[in-house]
């Protein structure tokens, strides 16, 4: 019996510390506006994407980052189409994205900014108040779009792909290996990859629903595979409205 | 564990093995299209930074000394019209720069310091030079080279990678010199006045001390491009086109606006050191008193005062009509108690000052205050 | 015995993390709107997270160097201060304008202390192209101030709006600031701003000897 005793206490000390992490791994990692957490909310049936923006840069072994145009085309080609797979699934009808020109493009650029900025501050924001009642917007600026296409709702979107060289992977391999490592340097990070989602309503510019992908490492958004799998992973949160009420209203 | 080690070592001579040769000049504007791969990656990042610039308000809006600027560099290299882009970029520190897509913004705290258009055509073309020599290119895939060897490479993810900001290597610049001087000197312009732009500078920088990143990046850089241009003029025979009258026409309302923004951002040291060498003084507009005046208050040494108000009183002499030298008068005299001076002052500054002139309502609540 | 002691010890350590130090950040309702600082006082607007306590200290770089610098600053925000922030500064007067070595004085006019803290935003933040949009006289707190709205914009585009509300006195020179994206936010919470600015009040406390710059912070001045 004696023995068992101080395992015991050690075990009721864990637990006793475990529990506030314990309750903290329940949070969900997307967010629902507080509307939408009214009873029987409206969603959204038809939707547009607007300009989907993936940058994708290169890095070399010693840090030089390069921007590669046709490589971020063909990223935001492969979000766009794992996006539109991912609408269709949802039962959504995706309209087709208007053409931007001259003051109206630069409205939906400016728009665009905007929402990078808030999606950046919303989603790391800790205060509890704004996670039980999450009210943020881009405003309704973007009200013509919802005229123009009779959609009332946006998907907007924006990410990056950071892809390292064969030189830097080498000094990856190399910084991992004692002896060799004190010439070489620690091994530099690789490459990482975020995509952050929103559902934007058209006319009062609220941001219903949001979400994102972090992943370090080999993902290339490029292919359309990896796209595929961020996307989904992304939307598999949604709407996700009782998991956000069970995670954060009772 | 001696095969992964020796792979990796292979890994590393080989990623270092790409060479800088075989970049030939670009000989006109059709020769740009055969920009390929990496090449043209940094020409899209090029245009990035173009959109950037313009997105973020950086572009000076003068439309008429913008022509005027992109004319000169037509008359340099006619063979690339349409291909090299010459922009005013709103900055008063001394610089302007190349992007390796054809782009060149010339700052206006640069263009108020040159005296003349052959002075300006030296400098735009060195820059374009740079262009033309495709040095971005070369310099950027030698640097990509060295650092897959570095142990802490210097990260070269913004605009100084890829344009001229900071200047490119020693032969690099050399290159630019010399194939700057052979168009200056072919399109009739005057090469004695290439070295006094850098003259100028260097003063400029040795008395004020200037650290931040400009035309040429340092002192040693600008001493060595003054001796390679007297070099070069010592072989010619002397005359050209000098184009005084024309670049001062241009620049005139720049050279204001860069004395107006030096002193709004406490850069008070240039404007005391251009407007009290009667050298540099002469080319700017007499309204540059007024701002040599609130030079001395910003610096507020010893006899400051006295010495801004002998400022603002020479601007009434020599530029009647510009308001701002009234308010600041008015302050003054209200200040010290001379409530009918002040008075007289601010009611001619509401006379000529236009009706959404910043300023205007303090004045008046001044003028309330008096009565 | 020894395990005994390790869970006790971290037993310990999950209670006494229980009973953290007063939060950086206070939710404002009916009942708390009233922000208190040493020096000053201002209603917070209902529903926006303001600062417990004031910050006392800044770190800038000046000419290189890191420079710590005394001040008295409470911030408010709705959304989360990397969207828009309202802050109240006191600065004592050696320091007023740290980024461009200028002190004030109490016979400063507001537009001369207008002035001299663009350049000094201007310094602090980089930012050449930061325009001023109007300049005019105000009062705040019975003083004579100035109100000055400014705006830049970022890399992408994005415009940023900014109002002060400053006056200098014998004690130093305080700033009421709004900064909000022009787009939207600006003009959904002026009001907001505009009522705190209304309810500023100097405390008797501002006019007490400015505090010493504490040991530690020595090294970095």
């Amino acid at each position: 019996m004696r023995p068992r005793k101080p395992q015991f206490f050690l075990a009721i000390s864990l637990i006793i510390i475990a529990l506030p992490l314990a309750v903290h791994a329940a949070d969900t990692p997307h967010w629902v506006h507080y509307k939408w957490l009214q009873n029987n909310p409206t969603l959204p049936k038809k939707v547009v994407v607007l300009p989907v923006n993936i940058e994708v840069v290169e890095v070399t072994a010693g840090g030089v980052e390069e921007k590669v145009p046709d490589w971020s085309k063909e990223a935001s080609n492969s979000v766009f189409k794992a996006m539109s797979a991912a609408i269709s699934r949802l039962g959504l009808k995706e309209t087709a994205t208007p053409h931007f020109s001259g003051a109206t493009a630069a409205n939906v650029d400016e728009h665009l900014a905007l929402y990078k900025l808030v999606v950046n501050t919303a989603s790391r924001i800790g205060w509890q108040h704004k996670i039980k009642r999450f009210d943020y917007s881009v405003g309704p600026g973007l009200r013509e779009i919802a005229d123009k296409t009779g959609v009332d709702v946006a998907i907007m979107v924006y990410g990056r792909d950071s892809v390292s060289t064969a030189g830097r992977k080498a000094r990856a391999v190399a910084g991992n290996i004692p002896i060799v490592n004190i010439f070489t340097g620690p091994a530099p990070s690789l490459g990482h990859s975020y995509i952050h989602v929103g559902v934007v309503d058209l006319r009062t510019g609220d941001l219903l629903w949001m979400n994102s992908n972090y992943r370090e490492g080999s993902t290339n958004l490029r292919d359309p595979d990896d796209a595929t799998k961020m996307i989904t992973e992304i939307f598999k949160w949604y709407p996700g409205i009782e998991s956000y009420r069970k995670a954060y209203l009772k | 564990m001696n095969r992964i080690i020796g792979l990796v070592l292979t890994l590393f001579i080989v990623s270092g093995c790409a060479t800088t040769g075989g970049v030939t000049s670009f000989t006109n504007a059709a020769d740009t299209s055969s920009v390929r791969e990496n090449e043209g990656r940094l020409w899209h990042e090029a245009g990035g930074f173009d959109n950037t610039i313009e997105r973020s308000g950086q572009i000076y809006d003068d439309r008429r000394a913008t022509d005027y600027l992109q004319g000169v560099m037509d008359r340099l290299y006619p063979e690339f019209k349409g291909k090299i882009h010459v922009r005013i970029y709103d900055s008063t520190q001394l610089n302007a720069f190349a992007l390796p897509n054809g782009s060149i913004y010339f700052n206006i705290g640069l263009l108020a310091r040159i005296e003349n258009e052959a002075q300006l055509a030296a400098v735009l073309a060195h820059e374009a030079a740079h262009f033309i020599e495709r040095h971005s290119f070369r310099q950027r895939v030698s640097a990509k080279n060295t650092s897959a060897f570095a142990v802490s490479g210097i990260p070269f993810s913004n605009l100084a990678a890829i344009s001229s900001i900071s200047g490119f290597s020693r032969d690099l610049e050399r290159e630019a010199d010399q194939k700057g001087y052979e168009r200056l000197i072919k399109s009739g312009y005057n090469p004695l006045e290439a070295h006094k732009v850098f003259q100028a500078l260097a003063n400029e920088v040795r008395i004020l001390g200037i650290q931040e990143p400009f035309f040429f990046s340092s002192h040693p850089k600008l001493v060595e491009r003054i001796e390679t241009f007297k070099e070069l003029a010592a072989k010619h025979k002397g005359g050209g086109r000098t184009g005084a009258e024309e670049y001062n026409r241009f620049i005139q309302p720049i050279r204001l606006e860069a004395l107006r923004k030096d002193v709004g951002q406490d850069r008070f040291k240039s404007v005391i050191l251009v407007m009290e060498d009667q050298n540099l003084r002469r080319y700017y507009p007499a309204a540059g008193y007024y701002y040599l005046g609130e030079a001395y208050l910003r610096r507020d040494q010893k006899d400051d005062t006295q010495k801004a108000l002998q400022a603002f009183k020479t601007t009434e002499r020599l530029a009647p009509t510009y308001a701002p030298t009234y308010k600041r008068l008015g302050m003054h005299y209200m200040k010290i108690g001379n409530k009918g001076q002040a008075l007289q002052y601010f009611n001619k500054y509401l006379s000529l000052a236009s009706s959404d002139a910043q300023d205007r309502s303090y004045v008046q609540q001044y003028i309330g205050s008096l009565k | 015995m020894m395990i005994r002691k390790v869970s006790a010890l971290l037993v310990l350590v999950a209670v006494l993390s229980g009973c953290a130090p007063t939060p950086y950040w206070t939710l404002t309702d009916g009942a708390n709107k009233l922000a208190k600082s040493k020096s000053f006082e201002m209603i917070v607007p209902e529903g926006w997270n303001r600062t417990t306590a004031p910050d006392t200290w800044d770190r800038l770089t000046i000419d290189d160097k890191v420079q710590t610098i005394l001040l008295e600053r409470m911030t408010a925000s709705r959304d989360g201060t990397g969207i828009h922030t309202i802050t109240v500064t006191r600065r004592y007067p050696d320091t007023a304008f740290p980024a461009i070595k200028k002190k004030s004085n109490a016979n400063m006019l507001p537009l001369e202390a207008a002035d001299l803290y663009v350049s000094d935003l201007r310094k602090r933040t980089g930012l050449e192209r930061l325009k001023v949009l109007s300049n005019k006289p105000v009062t705040v707190n019975g003083k004579q101030a100035f109100q000055l709205v400014m705006e830049f914009k970022n890399d992408d585009g994005l415009r940023t709006r900014m109002v002060s509300h400053g006056f200098v006195d014998k004690t130093g020179f305080y700033t009421i600031n709004y900064r909000a994206p022009t787009l939207y936010y600006y003009e959904r919470d002026y009001s907001d701003y505009a009522r705190l600015v209304r309810s500023f009040r100097q405390l008797k406390e501002a006019f007490d000897p400015p505090p010493e710059i504490p040991g530690w912070a020595k090294l970095f001045t």
